[in-house]
C-alpha cells in the first residue's frame, strides 16, 4: 500500500498543479475581459465617478477642491486625499474629461496590485514563482477585485500604492533606501485613500520589527511625519478645507447588520481563501517564514474591512482584505510544495529507471506530498468559486450596466438639452463628460444635512424657486435609492415644483411644473368620471392599456413604503383565494348605462406579504366598496416575484355578457397565460382591456405591445 | 514482468484508455455549456432572437468542432503513445495528465 502510494502520489501532485494550470488562465481572461469592457465604456458606471473627475476638471482650472464651507453653490464633497484625482489631472488637460483613461488607471493598477502580490510571495519563498503566481491570480478572481478594478476609483490605485510599499519592505527591511521608499508609498497610498492608513502600515512595522526592532520604529516615525506634515500642509493651503472634507464631511451611518451581510457574503464567495488563511494562521506559526508578515496584514485588512458598515459603501472596502486572502493562499501553497530546484529535478528524472534515486531527491513525505496536492485541489476550486461568484454577480449586473447605449444616448441628450444648473444623481457623469461642473454631489450632501452639518434651505428654495432647468432623479428597479441621495425635504420640493418629464433606463428627467399643463390635484383629473386609484410620483408606465403607477413615499425609510391605493369608484370587490396581490371591483360603466366594467388593482404586495387590507381577505366576492375606499398599498409584486418598482397595476376591464369578470382576462392578473386576441375576444363576445384614459382622463399612449414610460398628465387641458 | 502479469497490465491499461476516451467525448457538451454561461455572464440578453444569440449559436458550432478535433486527436494519439510507451513512466505519466485535465474541466462546468 505503501509503495504504491508512494507510485502515485507524484503523479497527483503533478495533476493537482495542472489543474492549476488551466483554471488560472481562465480567472485571468475573465478579470481581463470585464476590464476591458468597464474601461472602452463611454457614460458612468457609478455613482462615485463623476465627483472624481469633477474634482480633476476643477483642478485642472486650478480651483481648490476642498472647499472649507458648503453654504453656497457646488454642493460637493471631496471625501478622497488627492492622489487619485492627480493622476486624473494630467489626462483631463490633455484630453478633457473622459472615465476611459481613469478606469484604465484602475485596471493597470490592479495587474499592478497583482504583480507585487506575486513578489512578495517569491520573495518571502526563496523564489518560489509559482505560488507567486497563484497569489496574483487568486487576487485577480475575487468577485470585488473584478468589479471594481473596471470603476474610476480612488481604491486601485491606493491598494497599488500600499501593496507596492509592502513589497519594498519585504525586500529591504533593514537598510535605508528601503525604509525611506516604503515610507513615501505607505503615505501615498494614506493620501489616495485614507483608509489605508492601517493594514499596510501595520504589516510593514511588524515585518520590520522581526528583522530590526529599530528599523521598525523609524518606519512608524517616517510615516507619522509625513503623513502629518503633509495634513498640516494641506489644510494651510486650502484654508481648512481638507479637514471638513475628508474628516467632518465623511459623516455616514453605520450598521451592523451590514457588516454582518458583507461578511457572509465573503464567507459564501471565498470560504477556501479564509479556510486556507485559518489554517495558515493556526498551523503557520513559526514554520511559515512569512507568517508574521501575512498574520499582521490579515488583521489589519480584516479590522479595515469592518467600515464595509458604513451607509453608502461598497465592496471597495473588501479590497484590502481580498489582497491579505490571496497572499495568505499564496503563502500556503508555497509552504506545502517541494523545494522548486528540487521539484524540477524530480520532475527531469521521471525517465529515471532508478526510481529510488527520484525520491531521495524529495525533501518532504508521501504524506506532505499528498496534503500538498490537496491544497493545490482546494486553490482550483477556490479560483472556481471565486469565478462562479465574479460572472453571476458583478459581470452580470455590469452587463445590464453597458447594454442600454440608446436610452444612455437619449438622457444624455437629455442632459444636454438642459441649461446649467442641473441637478442630477446617479448619472451626472453624463454632465462631467460634457465638461460641466457638477452643481451638487446628492448623496453626500444629504448625509451631511441628516447629521445636521449642512444646512439645505438655500438648497430647498432654489428647487422651489425653479432655478434648475432639470433634474435627474435615479429609481432602481429594487432599491429606493433615491432616499439615500436626496433628503425627504429635498423630493418633497422636487414635487411640489417639478415633474418627471422623461424616463430613460431607470432615470427620471424632472422638469420645471408647466402653468399651462393640467396635473391631477387630489387623485383626480378635471371632468374624469372616476378618481385616480393611487399616486404616481415618478410617472407611469402604458403597457397595452394597462397603467403601472410608479409611487414614491419621500417620507418613510427605504423598504417601508406606503402608498395607498383606493378604489377609483363605488362597486363591488371580488378577490379570489389564490390572489396574494390582487383585487378587482365591479362598476357602473360611466360611459355606457346599463353596462357592466371592471377595474383590476394588482401588485399590492412585496415579498414580505400582501398589502391588501384586511377588509379585503382572499375569498371575498361582491363586498361593496365606495370611491376613495382605502383598497392597499403599491407593491413590488409582478407576476412570480419578479423585481420591479414600486407599483400599482391597473387595468379597467369590460365585463362579460353576464356582467362578471371574463375567465380570458384573468392572466392580467396572474401575468400567468396569455391574454385573448381580436379573433378569441369576439368569440367570446368580450371587449377585453378598455382605455383608461376615457375613465380617468390621464394621458396615454398610441404604443401597443411593450411597456412605455409616459408622466402623470391630466388628458383635458393636455390636448 | 512474466507474460500473465503483462497481460494483466495490459487490460488493465486499455481499460483506462477507453475510460478516459469516453470521458472525453462525455466532457464536450458540458464544457461547451460552461463556456455559454460564461458568454450569457458578458453579453447574454433577453428574448430569442437579441443580439447575443446568434453569437452564442456562432460559437456553440465552433466549439463543438474545436472540442470535437481534440477530443478525437487525444483519443488517437494517447492511443498510439500508451501502444508504444506501455508500461512505462511515460505511459503513466501521460495517463496522469490526462486524467488531471479531465477532472479539472470536470470541476470547471460544475463550479462555473
Amino acid at each position: 500500500m505503501k509503495l504504491m502510494l508512494e507510485k502515485l502520489v507524484p503523479h497527483i501532485a503533478v495533476g493537482a498543479k495542472l489543474m492549476l494550470y488551466i483554471f488560472m488562465p481562465l480567472a485571468v481572461l475573465v478579470f481581463v475581459l470585464q476590464g476591458l469592457m468597464a474601461v472602452f465604456h463611454y457614460y458612468p458606471l457609478d455613482y462615485g465617478e463623476a465627483p472624481l473627475l469633477d474634482q480633476a476638471m476643477r483642478l485642472a482650472q486650478g480651483i481648490s477642491i476642498y472647499r472649507p464651507d458648503l453654504s453656497t453653490h457646488p454642493y460637493t464633497i471631496s471625501n478622497y486625499p488627492p492622489g487619485y484625482v492627480l493622476a486624473l489631472t494630467p489626462f483631463v488637460m490633455l484630453f478633457g474629461p473622459s472615465f476611459a483613461y481613469a478606469r484604465a488607471i484602475s485596471l493597470l493598477s490592479t495587474l499592478g496590485t497583482a504583480f507585487f502580490l506575486y513578489g512578495i510571495i517569491t520573495h518571502l519563498h526563496k523564489g518560489d514563482r509559482f505560488a507567486g503566481v497563484v497569489a496574483a491570480v487568486v487576487f485577480l478572481a475575487f468577485p470585488y477585485v473584478v468589479e471594481w478594478s473596471g470603476l474610476a476609483r480612488v481604491d486601485m490605485l491606493a491598494l497599488l500604492l500600499s501593496s507596492a510599499a509592502l513589497y519594498v519592505a519585504v525586500r529591504n527591511p533593514t537598510t535605508r533606501r528601503g525604509l525611506i521608499l516604503t515610507a513615501a508609498l505607505l503615505v501615498a497610498a494614506v493620501y489616495t485613500r485614507q483608509s489605508y492608513a492601517l493594514a499596510a502600515p501595520f504589516a510593514a512595522f511588524v515585518w520590520m520589527w522581526t528583522k530590526d526592532r529599530r528599523q521598525a520604529l523609524r518606519l512608524a516615525g517616517l510615516v507619522i511625519v509625513l503623513g502629518g506634515l503633509l495634513f498640516l500642509i494641506l489644510n494651510l493651503v486650502t484654508g481648512g478645507g481638507f479637514y471638513f472634507n475628508i474628516v467632518t464631511a465623511n459623516v455616514n451611518d453605520f450598521s451592523l447588520a451590514r457588516v454582518g451581510d458583507y461578511a457572509l457574503g465573503v464567507l459564501a464567495n471565498a470560504p477556501l481563501a479564509v479556510l486556507l488563511a485559518l489554517a495558515l494562521l493556526v498551523f503557520g506559526f513559526r514554520k511559515v517564514p512569512s507568517w508574521p508578515f501575512i498574520a499582521a496584514y490579515l488583521m489589519g485588512a480584516t479590522a479595515s474591512a469592518f467600515t464595509v458598515g458604513k451607509v453608502g459603501s461598497n465592496v471597495n472596502y473588501l479590497l484590502e482584505l481580498s489582497a491579505a486572502l490571496s497572499l495568505a493562499v499564496g503563502a500556503a501553497v508555497a509552504w506545502m510544495r517541494q523545494e522548486p530546484a528540487d521539484a524540477a529535478k524530480a520532475e527531469d528524472l521521471l525517465d529515471d529507471p532508478d526510481y529510488k534515486t527520484r525520491f531521495e531527491l524529495i525533501h518532504k513525505p508521501t504524506s506532505q506530498m499528498l496534503l500538498g496536492s490537496l491544497v493545490f485541489i482546494l486553490v482550483g476550486v477556490l479560483l472556481g468559486n471565486l469565478m462562479h461568484a465574479s460572472l453571476t454577480s458583478p459581470i452580470e449586473a455590469r452587463k445590464w450596466r453597458l447594454k442600454p447605449k440608446n436610452e444612455l444616448g437619449q438622457l444624455n441628450l437629455q442632459v444636454e438639452k438642459s441649461t446649467d444648473p442641473v441637478l442630477a444623481g446617479e448619472y451626472m457623469g453624463l454632465l462631467t463628460l460634457q465638461d460641466r461642473p457638477l452643481y451638487i454631489q446628492p448623496f453626500e450632501v444629504t448625509q451631511l444635512a441628516k447629521a445636521g452639518i449642512w444646512d439645505q434651505t438655500p438648497l430647498l428654495e432654489s428647487i422651489r424657486a425653479q432655478e434648475f432647468s432639470g433634474i435627474f432623479i435615479h429609481n432602481y428597479l429594487n432599491w429606493t435609492v433615491y432616499k439615500e441621495r436626496w433628503t425627504p425635504e429635498m423630493l418633497a420640493a422636487i414635487h411640489e415644483s417639478y415633474v418627471p418629464m422623461e424616463a430613460f433606463n431607470d432615470s427620471l428627467v424632472f422638469r420645471p411644473l408647466d402653468p399651462d399643463a393640467s396635473y391631477p390635484q387630489d387623485y383626480a383629473c378635471t371632468g374624469a368620471p372616476w378618481q385616480l386609484p393611487t399616486s404616481g410620483e415618478f410617472g407611469m408606465y402604458w403597457w397595452s392599456g394597462q397603467l403601472l403607477f410608479l409611487g414614491a413615499d419621500y417620507d418613510s425609510p427605504s423598504g417601508a413604503d406606503r402608498i395607498p391605493v383606493y378604489a377609483a369608484a363605488d362597486g363591488l370587490v371580488t378577490r379570489k383565494a389564490e390572489w396574494e396581490d390582487a383585487l378587482i371591483i365591479q362598476h357602473d360603466d360611466p360611459l355606457n348605462p346599463g353596462k357592466k366594467v371592471w377595474t383590476v388593482y394588482a401588485g399590492m404586495a412585496g415579498y414580505d406579504g400582501s398589502y391588501i387590507v384586511d377588509d379585503f381577505p382572499p375569498g371575498v366576492e361582491s363586498v361593496p366598496v365606495e370611491q376613495g375606499q382605502l383598497l392597499g398599498y403599491q407593491g413590488r409584486r409582478f407576476g412570480i416575484n419578479a423585481p420591479i418598482y414600486l407599483h400599482l397595476q391597473f387595468a379597467v376591464i369590460g365585463a362579460a355578457e353576464d356582467g362578471s369578470f371574463p375567465e380570458a382576462m384573468e392572466p392580467v392578473i396572474t401575468q400567468d397565460g396569455e391574454l385573448p386576441d381580436k379573433e378569441m375576444k369576439l368569440r367570446l363576445h368580450i371587449d377585453g382591456i378598455l382605455d383608461p384614459q376615457l375613465y380617468l382622463n390621464i394621458v396615454g399612449s398610441p404604443e401597443y405591445g411593450q411597456p412605455v414610460w409616459i408622466p402623470m398628465l391630466c388628458m383635458a387641458e393636455a390636448e | 514482468m512474466n507474460k500473465n502479469a503483462e497481460k494483466i497490465v495490459g487490460v488493465g491499461v486499455f481499460l483506462l484508455w477507453v475510460v478516459t476516451s469516453a470521458a472525453a467525448f462525455l466532457l464536450i457538451l458540458p464544457v461547451i455549456e460552461m463556456t455559454l454561461r460564461m458568454y450569457a455572464s458578458f453579453w447574454g440578453d433577453y428574448g430569442l432572437y437579441g443580439e447575443a444569440y446568434f453569437g452564442a449559436a456562432a460559437l456553440r458550432q465552433y466549439m463543438a468542432l474545436i472540442l470535437g478535433m481534440l477530443a478525437l486527436g487525444a483519443i488517437v494519439g494517447g492511443a498510439e503513445y500508451h501502444y508504444r510507451f506501455f508500461n512505462t513512466e511515460k505511459s503513466w505519466r501521460f495517463f496522469a495528465r490526462v486524467i488531471a485535465v479531465e477532472i479539472s474541466l470536470f470541476l470547471l462546468t460544475i463550479l462555473i
